[in-house]
């Protein structure tokens, strides 16, 4: 028999472009328009952070050129990139397609086969005064102006403020979808709102989906796969279903989402001045105070701390928010037995494992549990697909787990988890459009034909019947009927 | 009609890059800072209009750390999790300017609201730590000790430490320190899948200081020798000095082709000052795969450094071009009187070069038979120098036409090297280029 062979999910380029934390602020900032970027980048913050989240390739040939006069030629772009002279400008633009998308740079043709891209004006100013400090927008957050010996809370209060808001949040999500009774406070009922427009909770008894009971919501798949991500894309994604659920009014976006930005320039542990750092987005970080982004001493006072939430947004790759919780993240064991140890006293990640683990026997520190096909396929059910599984369990595989030869996970776990999946989908559901034929001579001629066109989807020999793509099915019917004309007449 | 070029393999660009730990050592020595403040007027260059019309700039060191605190903001811009360490050396000591001690004062106490606070932090502690250096310099110089500021800048002391501090935070991981350190493991959970998650680490090295003086000797030197010359152009034997500069230098280097550290070096004497290149620091840019690269005197620096410099070492070869190396004096320096040579003669046992055949080694002790010697002043007599040339021609301005006619020449030239060398090395002396 043979053997189904899953591409590891970690080699598979689909995976790999929606894996990233900003994937959620990729997609928001690709359909943004020419005049929301100059909105944008009037900021400092915001041209450091869009820099920083181009692929290398673009991202260095940018800062080549930022001191450049001269706009950058995309001769210049092939002999920095060892090109030949005569390479299309399709497969240049194709390497710039980040920069050009952020709208760093113009495209402009000079003549054949030569290309000018003037950068943006409002970008490169940013990003030299972002580089030299002499800037004027104070995106980088106006310090409060406190008393020395007035007294600040410490990093480790900040973070453990943060965190318990965020998972505060997680918490009533899961508790919400598997019954299990922890003690959760409800959150806000702004936040509630959010997660209802969002779609990852919904009211069941609410038919209609337009005034749903807050206080009733219950998870959706979406909710659990939102789970299963990592912090920082779950972070952005919140920050973006906030951005388009709240700012229709697309001149108030921009200045929220440089907002965000900024936050994420800030350093934890300074405390700043609300009024002064973002006079114009005040309620919007007001909102962001129900996430646990930042600390306010008291509601309504200008000084504000941010949180790791905030600071770690724009680490692009999550460098720095793992070397704040590592220790905490990284605490599952995965045997090729599939049993499952979790070095973890987290709630929230207990509840979460619970979602596809039968666990087995707790202790204060410890969790054992087992993957198997009835937890598993339950998880299935609420829409949580093997490869996001597959990414949780690696993403918190405990260091010890490296010590082995590589894969982390074992291949006969992951492509058992491939399997339970496959046996949900066994059944694949496809319109199709049947021709049941008498002739043989007919039959066999529409079947190549249809072959070549790449329209058939099926055929039966014997009973004569071919199925066929939907959309091809005028042009299969006059070619059977002038075939059959041809045949008759042939007679 | 020349069939159409291959597309760019857009794939095989990395989609991340290690996080990068950029060194950079700055030679800070006064007497060559007062040269570079005040260049001889530049040769003009007919046939190079672009470059002519390009004026001296003289370059002070507040100017020039100016523009080197924009080019690290860069670099710390370029990723998150690159980091910086600076290190100046002056004549004859080499000191940490960042990252500041763990136990001294944190840096200021309040941020500028339109500056990024890494930045703030990075510039103001390397100006404090420039001033404490100057300020430690006038005092050995009111203490009256002022042939110290003869002797030359402390390259190898500030390439060592440099080194021992890329060791310190890459140590060359075997499975054991992984299990003692699991986050030194490379980590395949990380978003880079191309390449492990270890920093990458390169030393940039500035150098200000004119001529072979770089590397000759780091201890110090005979006062009667170096009394009178106040213009740091020390090329003279310091006699008696076994432990050269020389044998440092290329330690180091030896040490950084190792563990592929690669040593960019910037030098920013023009010709006009300077006619002979720093070759030892050329040859450690040669031999560790970095970017060398000598600055014309006509401005254009932060330009210069962000073209050249910026780019990490994951990304240069490929797919980014590296500017082309010129020619490499491959010369040595004598063990015994710190000479630069063309042809010297070897220690059979312990490889140490003298300028001259001598019946015992200097170095190992080892006895040489004393009838050879003759056999080989005469056949020195016969090796005529190779004629590589010396001086690194200035880059070419129009990038346009660049790549292409670069990379001929210096094919062309490497292989004439090569050539001369497989000619000349016959018999004991041994020829070095």
């Amino acid at each position: 028999m043979v053997q189904p062979s899953f591409s590891h999910p970690r080699s598979d380029p689909s995976s790999s472009t929606s894996s990233s934390p900003t994937a959620a602020l990729d997609a928001f900032l690709d359909n943004q328009h020419q005049s929301y970027f100059e909105e944008l980048y009037k900021s400092e913050a915001v041209c450091l952070c869009v820099l920083r989240s181009l692929p290398p390739v673009p991202r260095h040939i940018i800062l080549h050129h930022l001191w450049s006069h001269q706009p950058l030629r995309t001769t210049e772009v092939k002999s920095f990139l060892q090109l030949d002279i005569q390479t299309s400008i399709q497969d240049v633009d194709e390497i710039m397609r980040p920069a050009l998308n952020r709208k760093i740079l113009h495209p402009m043709m000079l003549k054949k086969n030569k290309m000018l891209w003037p950068s943006n004006d409002a970008f490169k100013k940013g990003l030299r005064n972002a580089l030299t400090g002499l800037g004027t927008s104070n995106s980088f957050g106006v310090p409060f102006d406190r008393d020395d010996d007035a007294e600040i809370p410490s990093q480790e209060v900040l973070v453990a403020y943060g965190e318990e808001a965020f998972e505060g949040i997680l918490k009533y999500m899961v508790s919400s979808g598997l019954g299990i009774g922890f003690s959760v406070a409800r959150p806000q009922a702004e936040v509630l709102e959010l997660l209802h427009i969002s779609g990852l909770m919904i009211d069941p008894t609410d038919a209609t989906g337009q005034n749903p009971n807050l206080n009733k919501m219950t998870i959706t798949s979406k909710g659990f796969q939102f789970l299963l991500e990592d912090r920082q894309t779950q972070l952005w994604e919140v920050l973006m279903y906030y951005l388009t659920a709240k700012e229709a009014n697309s001149e108030r976006s921009a200045e929220v989402l440089s907002m965000f930005f900024s936050l994420g320039c800030m350093q934890l542990g300074q405390d700043y001045s609300a009024s002064k750092s973002f006079p114009h987005a005040l309620s919007a970080l007001n909102d962001l105070a129900q996430y646990g982004f930042i600390y306010r001493p008291s509601p309504d006072s200008n000084q504000f701390f941010p949180t790791h939430l905030a600071t770690a947004l724009c680490s692009g790759d999550a460098a720095a928010t793992k070397s704040q919780d590592a220790d905490e993240k990284r605490f599952l064991i995965l045997e090729t037995n599939y049993k499952i140890y979790a070095y973890t006293s987290n709630e929230l990640e207990i509840a979460i494992l619970n979602l596809f683990v039968d666990i087995r026997i707790r202790y204060p520190n410890l969790v054992v549990g087992k993957l198997d096909r009835k937890n598993v396929k339950s998880a299935m059910e609420k829409g949580i697909s093997a490869n996001q599984i597959i990414s949780y369990l690696s993403s918190h595989a405990h260091p010890q787990m490296y010590n082995s030869p590589p894969p982390l996970l074992h291949p006969t776990i992951v492509d058992q988890l491939h399997l339970w999946d496959r046996e949900r989908n066994r059944l694949k559901m496809e319109d199709t459009v049947m021709l049941e034929f008498f002739s043989k001579e007919l039959f066999e001629d529409t079947e190549t034909e249809s072959k070549a066109n790449a329209a058939l989807q099926l055929s039966v020999p014997n009973q004569k019947f071919l199925f066929i793509e939907p959309q091809t099915k005028a042009a299969i019917t006059d070619f059977v009927k002038e075939r059959q004309n041809q045949l008759r007449s042939g007679f | 009609m020349a069939p159409p070029p291959p597309a760019p393999d857009l794939s095989s660009y990395p989609k991340t890059t290690p996080p990068s730990v950029l060194l950079v050592i700055i030679d800070i020595h006064p007497l060559s800072w007062s040269l570079l403040a005040s260049p001889p007027p530049l040769p003009s260059v007919p046939d190079q209009p672009a470059i002519d019309k390009a004026h001296a700039s003289p370059m002070t060191l507040p100017d020039f750390v100016t523009i080197l605190m924009v080019f690290l903001n860069a670099h710390l811009a370029s990723r998150w999790g690159n980091e910086v360490v600076v290190y100046g050396a002056s004549a004859g000591r080499a000191k940490l300017l960042y990252p500041p001690p763990s136990n001294a004062v944190a840096g200021p106490s309040k941020p500028r609201p339109n500056t990024y606070l890494p930045f703030q932090l990075l510039d103001s502690r390397i100006e404090q730590g420039l001033k404490e250096m100057a300020a430690e310099e006038q005092d050995r110089l009111a203490n009256g000790d002022v042939n110290s500021l003869n002797q030359p800048p402390a390259m190898v002391s500030a390439l060592t430490k440099a080194l021992c501090f890329i060791n310190r935070i890459n140590p060359h991981t075997s499975a054991s320190a992984a299990l003692v350190d699991p986050t030194a493991a490379p980590d395949p959970s990380a978003p880079s899948s191309t390449g492990p998650d270890r920093p990458e680490t390169r030393i940039l090295v500035i150098n200000a200081t004119p001529g072979e003086n770089v590397s000759t000797s780091s201890s110090s030197l005979d006062p009667s020798q170096t009394n009178g010359e106040v213009d740091g152009n020390v090329q003279k034997a310091s006699g008696g000095q076994m432990r050269g500069g020389y044998v440092g230098l290329m330690n180091c280097v030896f040490a950084a082709q190792k563990a592929k550290v690669p040593i960019d070096v910037l030098s920013l004497p023009p010709p006009s000052i300077d006619a002979s290149p720093p070759i030892f620091l050329q040859q450690a840019a040669h031999l560790t795969e970095g970017i060398y690269w000598q600055w014309n005197g006509r401005g254009g620096l932060l330009q210069y450094l962000h073209a050249l410099y910026l780019p990490p070492p994951s990304l240069r070869h490929h797919p980014f071009a590296v500017p082309p190396q010129d020619a490499v004096g491959f010369r040595a320096v004598c063990f015994c009187h710190h000479k630069t040579l063309d042809v010297g003669f070897v220690c059979s046992v312990c490889l140490s070069i003298f300028c001259e055949p001598r019946p015992v080694c200097l170095m190992c002790k080892t006895r040489f038979p004393i009838k050879s010697i003759p056999t080989l002043k005469s056949l020195a007599s016969y090796i005529e120098p190779i004629p590589v040339p010396d001086t690194v021609p200035p880059p070419p301005i129009p990038k346009n036409s660049k790549s292409q006619n670069n990379e001929n020449n210096k094919k062309d030239r490497n292989k004439s090297v090569v050539n001369g060398n497989s000619g000349g090395g016959r018999g004991e002396p041994i020829e070095i280029d």
